[in-house]
C-alpha cells in the first residue's frame, strides 16, 4: 500500500478531464476501455492511457458529479461499468471547451508573435 | 463543486462509496476488453499485451484509492491503529501516563467547570441576555437598612417606579426569605421568594401545573392569597401529583393554597440557591416578615430587574434612568426623612446593570478564587505535562534503533514525526476522557466543600468538552512535540550502530531533560508558596484576637415568625424565654443581642460629636445589647459602667463605646459622660461605658468604631433574635435544653443552637477552601516533581554507568562519585529553585487581598518552599546517587 499522496499532475489532469467529458459527448455512455481506446485512436496511437491515470479521472469526475456511473453489458456480452455525462457534465463541457478555446487562442498568438 | 467531491472522498473514507472488489472488477474488465481487442488485432497474448498497454490491476487500485478516500485520513487512521498497538505494548508507560492526564486534566476541568457555571451561567430563563438588573448608580451616600448583598430598593421606591416607568417593556422585583415548613416535611425550612406580580411574566416563565403568580395577586393587603412551588419543591416534597396543586402548603404556620407548579428548569434569579416556593410580596408581614417594610422607605430589600425592550440597549436605559431618577425620587420621598437624609435621598440616581446571569452571592464570593485555582491546576498540569515529556523522551531514546531503521528502509522524517504525534494524541484524548469523569466527581466535592448553603448544578456541557479538549491539545503540544521531534532527529546510519558506549551524561537529550526538571522544580516552587500564603492565612485568622471570648459561647437563635404577636408580647415573649435561658442548669449567663459578632450581619449609625457641626456625620458600627452582653461575651470595661435596668425605654438615651470610636470621633479627654449626636434621630446619647476594640463583622477588619446601645432602648420588630449563651455543656446537649426551656414559654417558638465559633469558622469557608486545594496541589506539585527527577537521576546514572566505572577503577572512592551525582543534580534543581522563587515573589504581590497577616513581599514563605522542595530533591536523588556509588567497578564496566 503506497504512504505517498498521489503523483501531481495538475496541467495533464486538466485536458485529460476534458477530454474525456468530449469523448463522453461524442459517443454517448461508454465505458473505460472503449474511452482509452477512442483517445488512443483520435490521437493515431500518440495517447496511450494507463489503468491507473483514466480510473482515477473517472472517479473524480463521478466524485464532481459530471458523469453517472452504472454497471451494463457490451456487444460481446461482457460486464462493464458505464459513464454517462451528467447535466452538470454538460454545462462543465462547454465551460471547459471556452476556456480552452481562450488558452489555445492566447498560446498562439503568443508563439506566432515570438516567431 | 469542490464540496461535493470533499463529501464523496469522506464518505469513501469511511467505506460508504465503492468497495475494493468492485474496483477491481471494473479494472480487470477494462484489461479483458483490452486483451479481446488485441486478440482480434493479432496479436499472440492478448493479455500480454494489453497489460502493457494498460498497466497493471495493483497499481492502477492504489492511484483509485487514494482518489476514493482522503489519503491523509487513510494514513491517520493506519498511523492511529498503529499507536494504539505501540500503547499496549508499554502497559506500565500507557497507564502512568493515563493517569497523570486524567487527573491533571480533570483537575482543571473541574474547576473550569465551577467557574464557568458561577461566572457566565446564564438564567434558565426565557432570552436571559434581555434581562437587567436596576440599582442605585452610586451607594457611597447610601444610609438605610438592607436585607440583602444584592443591589435593591424600597418598596415605595419601586412601586413608583413600577407605575411610571418607560425604559423597559417590563420590570418586577423579588426578595429571599425563608419560611418554615410543617414538621412532616423532610426540610425544616422551604427557601422562598417573595416576587411581584410581574415576576413569572417579565422573566417568561410558564406553569408547569395549574397556573403563576400575576398582578392581581400582588395586591396591598392581600394577606397570604397563594403560593407557587418550584418544580423541584413538587417532585421532591409533593410527589410531583398535579393533585397537590388546589392543596394547602402550611408555611410558618399558616395554610397557604398552592395555585401553581413552575416549569422544570426555572430555579429562580439567584445563581447557587434555588427557590422552593414563591409568595406575592404584598404578603410579607402576613406570611411573618417584619412588619412595615412595605411601606418603609429607608428599608432597602427589593432586587428589581427588567426586560431590555428589542432595539434598546443597556447604554441607552442607562441615560434614561439618569433622565428620569430625580422625579422618581422626589415622588417617593418618604416624609419622615429629616433634611440632611433626604438631601442624599433626593441625589440618588437608578442606573442598570446586565442581568442575564442574575445575582450570586457564590460569585461574589467565589468567581476571583477559583480563578486563582484555575491557575494552580494548569501549573499542575504543566508539571505533570514535564514529567510525560520526560518518560517519552526514554521511550523514544528506546526507539531510536526502529526509527532509525524505518529511515533507512525509506520512511520519511515527518512521517516519523507524525506518528509519535499520533501516540501522544491519543494518550491525550484517552486523558481527557479520563479525566472528564474525574472532573464531575471532583467538581462535586468542590460544591460539597462550598458549604451545604450553596446549591449548584453541574452539568457537561458543550463549554466543558470544549475545554477539556483544548486542554487535551495543549498538553499534547507540551509533553509530545519536543520528544517527538528529538527523538526522530536520528539518520539511517544510526541503525547501524549499537546502543554504543557513551563516556558522558552531557548531550543534548540530557540538558533538555534537565530543563524540564528545572521547570518543575520551579513550578512547584511557585505552587508551594501560594500553598503556604492560603495556610498561613487561614491560621492567622484563626489565631486572631477578635477582642471577646468566643470559647463556650453559643448562639441560641429565636424563632418565633409562626407567631402572629405584636411588638409588646414580643418583648415579654423574649424576656421570658432569656429568663428560663439563664435558669437552665449548665448556663453562665446569656444575653440578647442584635447582632451576633462575626455573624455576617451589621448595624450602621450616623453620629457627630455634640457641639460638632451636626451635618458632617461619621459612620460607625452600632449593635444593640443587653447587661449580660459584657459577662457572656468575656468583654472588661476600660471605663465607666455597664448598661443595667436604669436604661429603660423612658430613661435618657445611653451608650458604651469602643476605644476607636473615641479616636475617630476625636473625643478629648475621659469619653465616659460626653454626649453624642444622632442627627437622623434628632437626640443625643450618653457615653456611659468603654470598652476594649473588638471585631465585629469580619476577621480581617482593622479595628472599627463601634458603639453598643441597650437592646431596651431600640426598636426591634425582627420575628426572631439572638440569644448569646455561655455553657461548657457540648452544642448538642445545650440544643436540647434550650429547647425544653423555651418550649416551657408555651408560645410555640423554635430554637436553634451553634457554637459560636463554628459561626466564626462559616465565615472562613473561602479561606479554608484555599488553604485546603492549594495544599493539595502544592503537595502534588512536589510529588511529581520528585518522581520526575527521581527518574531522570536513574537515567543520566545508568547511562554514565561505564564512565563511574572507569573513574572507580582509576580510584574515584564512593564519596566521590556520590558527591559527582549529587553535585550535578543540585545545580539543576537550584536553577529551578531560583526561577520558581523569582516568580514566586513577582506573583504573591497580586493575592494580597486574599492573604492576611502576610507582608505582600514576605520572603519566609519563599524560604520554606524553597527548603521543603530542596530537601525532597535531595531525597529523589539520593537513592539513584547511592545506587551508583555502591555499584562494582567491574561490573560497571562491563555494562554496556
Amino acid at each position: 500500500m503506497s504512504n505517498k499522496a498521489p503523483a501531481k499532475t495538475d496541467v495533464l489532469q486538466g485536458t485529460l478531464d476534458l477530454m474525456v467529458l468530449q469523448t463522453l459527448d461524442a459517443l454517448g455512455p461508454q465505458h473505460g476501455y472503449a474511452i482509452a481506446a477512442r483517445l488512443e485512436q483520435v490521437s493515431s496511437g500518440a495517447l496511450q492511457l494507463n489503468m491507473g491515470t483514466l480510473y482515477p479521472a473517472l472517479m473524480r469526475l463521478e466524485q464532481r458529479g459530471l458523469l453517472k456511473g452504472t454497471w451494463g453489458v457490451t456487444d460481446t456480452n461482457r460486464k462493464a461499468r458505464f459513464y454517462a455525462l451528467t447535466a452538470a457534465g454538460r454545462r462543465e463541457l462547454v465551460k471547459e471547451k471556452e476556456a480552452w478555446d481562450r488558452m489555445t487562442a492566447i498560446m498562439h498568438a503568443l508563439l506566432r508573435s515570438e516567431g | 463543486m469542490r464540496m461535493r467531491e470533499w463529501l464523496e472522498r469522506l464518505l469513501g473514507t469511511l467505506g460508504l462509496r465503492r468497495r475494493d472488489a468492485e474496483l477491481e472488477e471494473e479494472l480487470r474488465a477494462h484489461l479483458e476488453l483490452a486483451a479481446e481487442d488485441a486478440g482480434r488485432r493479432g496479436a499472440s497474448d492478448g493479455m500480454r499485451a494489453a497489460r502493457l498497454r494498460a498497466g497493471g490491476v495493483a497499481q492502477a487500485m492504489d492511484a483509485v484509492r487514494d482518489q476514493r478516500g482522503m489519503w491523509w485520513l487513510d494514513q491517520l487512521a493506519r498511523d492511529t491503529r498503529h499507536g494504539a498497538r505501540a500503547l499496549r505494548r508499554s502497559p506500565a508507560f500507557t497507564s502512568v501516563a493515563l493517569l497523570t492526564l486524567a487527573l491533571g486534566i480533570g483537575a482543571n476541568g473541574a474547576i473550569f467547570q465551577l467557574l464557568d457555571a458561577i461566572r457566565n451561567r446564564t438564567l434558565s430563563v426565557h432570552d436571559p441576555a434581555q434581562l437587567a438588573v436596576v440599582r442605585l448608580a452610586d451607594m457611597s451616600r447610601w444610609k438605610g437598612r438592607r436585607s440583602t448583598t444584592y443591589p435593591a430598593l424600597t418598596n415605595p421606591l419601586w412601586e413608583e417606579f413600577r407605575d411610571h416607568q418607560r425604559e423597559f417593556s417590563g420590570v418586577m422585583a423579588w426578595a429571599n426569605m425563608e419560611l418554615r415548613l410543617d414538621r412532616s416535611f423532610g426540610a425544616p425550612v422551604a427557601s422562598a421568594l417573595l416576587v411581584s406580580g410581574e415576576f413569572f411574566d417579565v422573566l417568561g416563565v410558564r406553569a408547569h401545573v395549574g397556573r403563576l403568580l400575576t398582578s392581581s395577586d400582588d395586591r396591598p393587603g392581600c394577606g397570604t392569597p397563594a403560593v407557587v412551588v418550584s418544580h423541584g419543591f413538587w417532585q421532591r416534597h409533593l410527589g410531583g401529583s398535579p393533585g397537590a396543586v388546589g392543596s394547602a402548603l402550611s408555611l410558618n404556620g399558616r395554610a397557604v393554597p398552592i395555585i401553581g407548579v413552575t416549569q422544570p428548569g426555572f430555579s429562580g434569579v439567584e445563581l447557587g440557591r434555588s427557590f422552593d416556593v414563591a409568595m406575592p410580596i404584598c404578603s410579607h408581614a402576613s406570611i411573618g416578615g417584619e412588619p412595615g417594610w412595605l411601606t418603609n422607605g429607608n428599608m432597602w430589600w427589593l432586587t428589581v430587574m427588567g426586560r431590555i425592550a428589542p432595539g434598546q440597549s443597556l447604554d441607552q436605559i442607562k441615560a434614561q434612568l439618569a433622565v428620569t431618577s430625580p422625579s422618581l425620587f422626589e415622588a417617593s420621598l418618604p416624609a419622615n426623612f429629616p433634611p440632611d437624609l433626604a438631601k442624599d435621598y433626593l441625589s440618588f440616581r437608578l442606573s442598570a446593570a446586565p442581568g442575564a446571569t442574575g445575582v450570586s452571592t457564590l460569585r461574589q464570593l467565589y468567581a476571583d478564587p477559583l480563578v486563582i485555582l484555575q491557575a494552580t491546576t494548569a501549573l499542575v498540569l504543566l508539571i505533570a505535562c514535564t514529567n510525560l515529556a520526560n518518560l517519552v523522551l526514554a521511550r523514544a531514546s528506546t526507539r531510536r534503533h526502529e526509527f532509525a531503521l524505518r529511515l533507512a528502509v525509506g520512511g520519511s522524517w515527518g512521517r516519523l514525526v507524525g506518528q509519535v504525534m499520533v501516540e501522544n494524541a491519543l494518550l491525550s484524548a484517552g486523558g481527557a476522557v479520563a479525566g472528564l469523569s474525574c472532573a464531575v466527581v471532583l467538581s462535586r466535592l468542590l460544591v460539597g466543600l462550598l458549604g451545604n448553603s450553596f446549591s449548584l448544578e453541574l452539568g457537561v456541557d458543550l463549554r466543558l468538552i470544549v475545554f477539556m479538549s483544548a486542554v487535551a491539545f495543549l498538553t499534547c503540544l507540551t509533553f509530545g512535540l519536543i520528544p517527538a521531534w528529538r527523538a526522530c532527529r536520528v539518520t539511517a546510519a544510526d541503525s547501524m550502530k549499537s546502543t554504543g558506549r557513551t563516556l558522558s551524561g552531557s548531550g543534548e537529550s540530557t540538558s533538555l531533560r534537565r530543563a524540564l526538571v528545572a521547570t518543575q522544580v520551579a513550578c512547584s516552587v511557585v505552587l508551594l508558596v501560594g500553598a503556604l500564603l492560603f495556610m498561613a492565612t487561614l491560621r492567622n485568622l484563626l489565631a486572631v484576637d477578635t477582642g471577646f471570648d468566643a470559647d463556650d459561647v453559643h448562639v441560641a437563635r429565636i424563632d418565633f415568625s409562626q407567631l402572629t404577636v405584636d411588638q409588646s408580647r414580643r418583648t415579654a415573649l423574649i424576656a421570658d424565654a432569656l429568663d428560663r435561658i439563664q435558669q437552665t442548669r449548665g448556663v453562665a449567663s446569656a444575653a440578647e443581642v442584635r447582632n451576633v459578632p462575626l455573624g455576617g450581619t451589621a448595624n450602621t449609625m450616623f453620629v457627630s460629636p455634640n457641639g460638632g457641626d451636626a451635618s458632617v456625620t461619621t459612620a460607625v458600627r452600632m449593635n444593640a445589647v443587653d447587661p449580660h452582653y459584657l459577662d457572656t461575651m468575656g468583654i472588661t470595661l476600660l471605663a465607666g459602667r455597664n448598661f443595667d435596668s436604669r436604661d429603660s425605654r423612658a430613661a435618657p438615651r445611653v451608650a458604651i463605646v469602643n476605644q476607636s470610636f473615641t479616636r475617630r470621633l476625636g473625643i478629648a479627654g475621659p469619653p465616659v459622660g460626653q454626649l453624642i449626636r444622632r442627627p437622623a434621630q434628632s437626640d443625643v446619647l450618653e457615653i456611659v461605658g468603654v470598652v476594649p476594640d473588638s471585631k465585629y463583622i469580619t476577621l480581617r477588619e482593622d479595628p472599627i468604631p463601634i458603639i453598643l446601645v441597650p437592646m431596651a432602648q431600640t426598636v426591634d420588630q425582627r420575628r426572631f433574635t439572638d440569644i448569646l449563651v455561655r455553657s461548657a455543656i457540648p452544642t448538642s446537649a445545650l440544643s436540647s435544653a434550650l429547647t425544653n426551656a423555651v418550649a416551657e414559654t408555651g408560645a410555640g417558638v423554635h430554637v436553634d443552637v451553634k457554637a459560636l465559633n463554628d459561626t466564626i469558622r462559616d465565615g472562613l469557608v473561602r479561606e479554608r477552601l484555599m488553604a485546603t486545594l492549594s495544599a493539595v496541589f502544592g503537595v502534588l506539585a512536589a510529588l511529581i516533581a520528585a518522581v520526575g527527577l527521581y527518574g531522570v537521576m536513574s537515567y543520566l546514572v545508568q547511562r554514565r554507568t561505564n564512565e563511574i566505572g572507569i573513574r572507580m577503577a582509576l580510584g574515584a572512592t564512593r564519596r566521590t562519585i556520590l558527591r559527582m551525582v549529587l553535585g550535578e543534580m543540585s545545580r539543576t534543581v537550584l536553577i529551578g529553585l531560583t526561577i520558581g522563587a523569582a516568580i514566586a515573589f513577582a506573583v504573591a504581590g497580586s493575592a494580597t487581598s486574599y492573604v492576611y497577616g502576610l507582608q505582600p513581599h514576605d520572603v519566609r514563605p519563599i524560604a520554606l518552599a524553597c527548603v521543603l522542595l530542596g530537601a525532597t530533591a535531595l531525597a529523589a536523588g539520593w537513592l539513584p546517587a547511592r545506587r551508583a556509588a555502591r555499584l562494582p567497578p567491574v561490573i560497571a564496566l562491563r555494562e554496556e
